[in-house]
């Protein structure tokens, strides 16, 4: 019984060693392209970029039309005065720093629409930090327009 | 119970079948004390008794694989714990708790697992996978420096000793924070020297030369030595000690099985001291 077991792992542990070793070679270049394209956390997700720029700082803000203005609907106001804000918000703010433009909004954006029933679209305007070539510190921002949806809302990068 | 020859002595040769079994059993007795010592750090300030039951469980694991024996029944219950921290953390949010680090230890740890139940083929099969992953590790670890571009004026480094105290620490002790010292209000980071700009490439070269050499026969010591070297001068700002851990055994199976029989008190007593600094201060920072 023990030998069969044995000598069933044997083979199963070549292929699984030569898979593993095929995707420890292929991954970080792979990780280094989706990297750039997508804007992923580089320190994450074993690509072994830890230490090529400083970790994402990102910052997440809601804005809304009232009337003729724009409101900014700060994180302070998200996390007092909306139902659901903070925990989206943090979400949000965390999976952007990971998963960069792969992280959807739609979660927060639900949870602000589900406050103000009136509002037919809101903007989130994420702002990162990163480094340039040169080494300068800079700010890159993106800004989704979600509207509101049969169902959940629709989120689009403008 | 039948120990595969003398480790210490002259006869096994460095290439025979016995010297790889020999670096199987030190690598997965290293990685029980890596992966125990980490699960005993994470369950100490949620319970002490569990904490023990890790550290008694790590010691008999570590005997075992050096006997080679049911090594791979206390190493589960290791695995089981180590895995247990990602318990109830939102798959995307997976990767924040997961350095990289931990996915190799993970991988080589759960093949060692494998390997220990099945044959010596497999067993040298393991070594040859962990050898080549510290390999890539800093091959592409230098190669990602590169590619991202932050390295060559010094940029990053500048950023770092101007953002990271144990940075700023670590070039003001070699005395060095002066060729990196940038202007913070203009947001522009920068080695202001020839010298901060050598030692900025040197790190991303340094990776990737030790990286290729232990990819060839011929430079394989002169690799492992300099990648040694290399990790001692990085940790000692970075401070990411089991990170620095897991590769310098990684980098033992490279060199001769004497010196790695030797340097196995020391990676002993690394991950004890390790423990006990943790253990005693909460508020001192050891790094993961």
């Amino acid at each position: 019984m023990t030998t069969t077991w044995r000598s069933q792992i044997a083979p199963k542990l070549q292929v699984l060693l030569m898979a593993y070793t095929c995707a420890i070679w292929i991954w970080p270049p792979i990780h280094f392209v989706a990297s750039r394209a997508w804007k992923l956390n580089p320190w994450k997700f074993g690509g072994w970029a830890m230490y090529t720029q400083p970790v994402p700082d990102v910052r997440v803000n809601v804005s809304r039309d009232a009337g003729r203005a724009t409101q900014t609907l700060t994180p302070e106001y998200l996390y007092l005065g909306v139902p659901g804000g903070a925990e989206a918000h943090v979400l949000y703010s965390k999976t952007r720093e990971l998963w960069g433009r792969l992280a959807s909004p739609v979660g927060l954006a639900n949870a602000v629409l589900s406050h103000f029933p009136d509002q037919p679209a809101i903007r989130i305007t994420v702002r990162t930090r990163g480094m340039d070539q040169d080494g300068r510190s800079h700010m890159e921002t993106d800004v989704y327009l979600c509207q509101r949806a049969d169902g959940s809302p629709a989120c689009q990068r403008e | 119970v039948r120990l595969v020859g003398d480790p210490l002595g002259s006869s096994i040769r460095d290439d025979d079948v016995a010297a790889d079994e020999w670096r199987f059993r030190l690598l997965q007795a290293g990685l029980t004390l890596h992966i125990g010592a980490s699960s005993a750090l994470w369950l100490w300030p949620r319970s002490h008794v569990w904490a023990g039951c890790v550290f008694i469980v790590m010691f008999l694991g570590c005997g075992a694989s050096i006997v080679g024996k049911y090594s791979w029944l206390p190493g589960l219950a290791l695995l089981a714990v180590s895995l247990s921290e990602y318990v109830g953390v939102p798959i995307a949010l997976l990767p924040v708790e997961l350095a990289n680090h931990n996915l190799v230890e993970h991988c080589v740890y759960g093949m060692t697992l494998l390997a220990a139940a099945g044959d010596a083929q497999g067993r040298a099969a393991v070594v040859s996978a962990a050898r080549t992953t510290v390999a890539v590790v800093l091959f592409y670890a230098g190669c990602q420096k590169a590619w991202y571009g932050h390295y060559f004026d010094g940029q990053y480094l500048a950023w770092l000793n101007s953002h990271e105290p144990r940075f700023h620490e670590f070039f003001r002790l070699i005395g060095l924070d002066a060729h990196f010292t940038s202007d913070r209000s203009a947001l522009q980071f920068k080695a202001t020297s020839a010298t901060g700009v050598l030692l900025s490439n040197a790190a991303w070269l340094g990776e990737i030369t030790c990286g290729l050499l232990l990819l060839s026969r011929r430079w394989v010591e002169v690799g492992a030595v300099g990648g040694l070297l290399l990790l001692v001068a990085i940790q000692m700002a970075a401070r990411e000690l089991f990170f620095a851990g897991l590769v310098a055994q990684l980098l033992l199976l490279f060199l001769p099985l004497r010196t790695a029989v030797a340097a196995t008190p020391l990676v002993g007593s690394f991950y004890l001291l390790l423990l006990a600094a943790r253990m005693s201060s909460n508020g001192l920072e050891f790094g993961r």
